[in-house]
């Protein structure tokens, strides 16, 4: 149970805080319809949070997906730092969600076969969300990877940044062991393989190098709940409302 | 609107048989043809994109169940008045 609920919350947290951060470009978005594909994007993954949180609440005796979501403290959660980071440029923003959607759907894809029944479910129900998402991220890792000197190098140093951090994805937990044993997930090493080949081929078509990772312990400790130094303005902003009235009906 | 498909030698003619077959009900405007092979689309192996939309009702106006909530407002003001 422990194994199957660690498995959930980082999934879970990955997603609310990436899209609380897609959701901060609507009504700033550099085109109106990326400004609509960022906040639709953003209901998708605060969608698949409450999904998640929702089979730990139904299957595992949790707490509902509210107070999952807005009732924790900082070491409670079990993001990445990739997810935590600013949205900073739009540059910076399509990097990682580049990075982050091309791991999602693959983890999703694993886990179709998982045994947790009700994940598997839910893997095979948002495949085509995720699939959305990965072909908004490559459509402009490529266009703007290929497009002008300056579109280019802003993504280049866009990854540079993003592409350590996204390693953090990764971060092997407690019950790998477990999860494989028990036939939950294939584990967080074969992800990070398959992941792998499909970014850098991707970066490469798109005229983009694979930064060198010179210190590999950059973007880890966020599944054990340390975190970066911007996760605590995003949670104090993101839980304001709910905290407004506790338990109030909206 | 895309209305349908029709099989023609050229556009000038595809918009003929357009006319009579998609035109010939309800009001429409104008009719624009195109080939079939400068279409670039998503293709229906993509159809699984759009599996989920129906269910994403907080799109729409209609997602939001307020009237209930209204009419009590309007009830209790009336009865806070009397």
């Amino acid at each position: 149970m422990q194994a199957a609920k660690e498995l959930l919350f980082k999934m879970a947290d990955d997603a609310l805080i990436i899209g609380h951060r897609h959701s901060e470009w609507t009504g700033l978005g550099p085109i109106l319809e990326e400004d609509i594909a960022l906040s639709s994007m953003a209901q998708d993954k605060i969608g698949h949070a409450f999904a998640l949180f929702t089979i730990s609440h139904e299957h595992f005796n949790d707490h509902d997906a509210d107070t999952l979501a807005f009732q924790r403290n900082e070491n409670e959660f079990k993001c990445c730092h990739l997810v935590e980071y600013p949205i900073g440029e739009y540059d910076f923003t399509i990097a990682r969600q580049f990075l982050f959607d091309h791991a999602e759907i693959l983890r999703y894809e694993l886990l179709a076969q998982s045994t947790i029944e009700p994940l598997a479910r839910l893997a095979k129900k948002i495949h085509g969300e995720l699939k959305y998402h990965v072909l908004h991220a490559n459509s402009w890792i490529k266009r703007l990877g290929s497009g002008t000197d300056e579109s280019h190098a802003r993504m280049q140093a866009a990854f540079n940044i993003t592409y350590p951090l996204a390693l953090g994805i990764f971060e092997e937990g407690p019950f790998e062991v477990e999860l494989k044993d028990r036939k939950i997930f294939a584990g967080e090493e074969v992800l990070h393989r398959i992941w792998e080949e499909n970014v850098c081929e991707l970066l490469e078509q798109a005229h983009l190098k694979v930064p060198e990772v010179k210190n590999p312990s950059i973007g880890m400790g966020g599944r054990s709940g340390y975190h970066s130094e911007f996760l605590p303005a995003l949670l104090e902003e993101m839980t304001q409302v709910f905290r407004l009235e506790l338990g109030v009906e909206w | 609107m895309h209305a349908g498909v029709v099989h023609a030698p050229d556009s000038e003619l595809a918009l003929v048989f357009a006319k009579e077959q998609y035109g010939r009900r309800l009001h429409s405007a104008s009719i624009w043809v195109v080939k079939t092979s400068e279409i670039y689309s998503l293709g229906y192996e993509n159809e699984d994109m759009f599996e989920t939309t129906p269910e994403k009702v907080y799109r729409e106006a209609s997602g939001y169940k307020l009237r209930d909530k209204i009419n009590q407002f309007k009830k209790d003001l009336k009865h806070a008045g009397s």
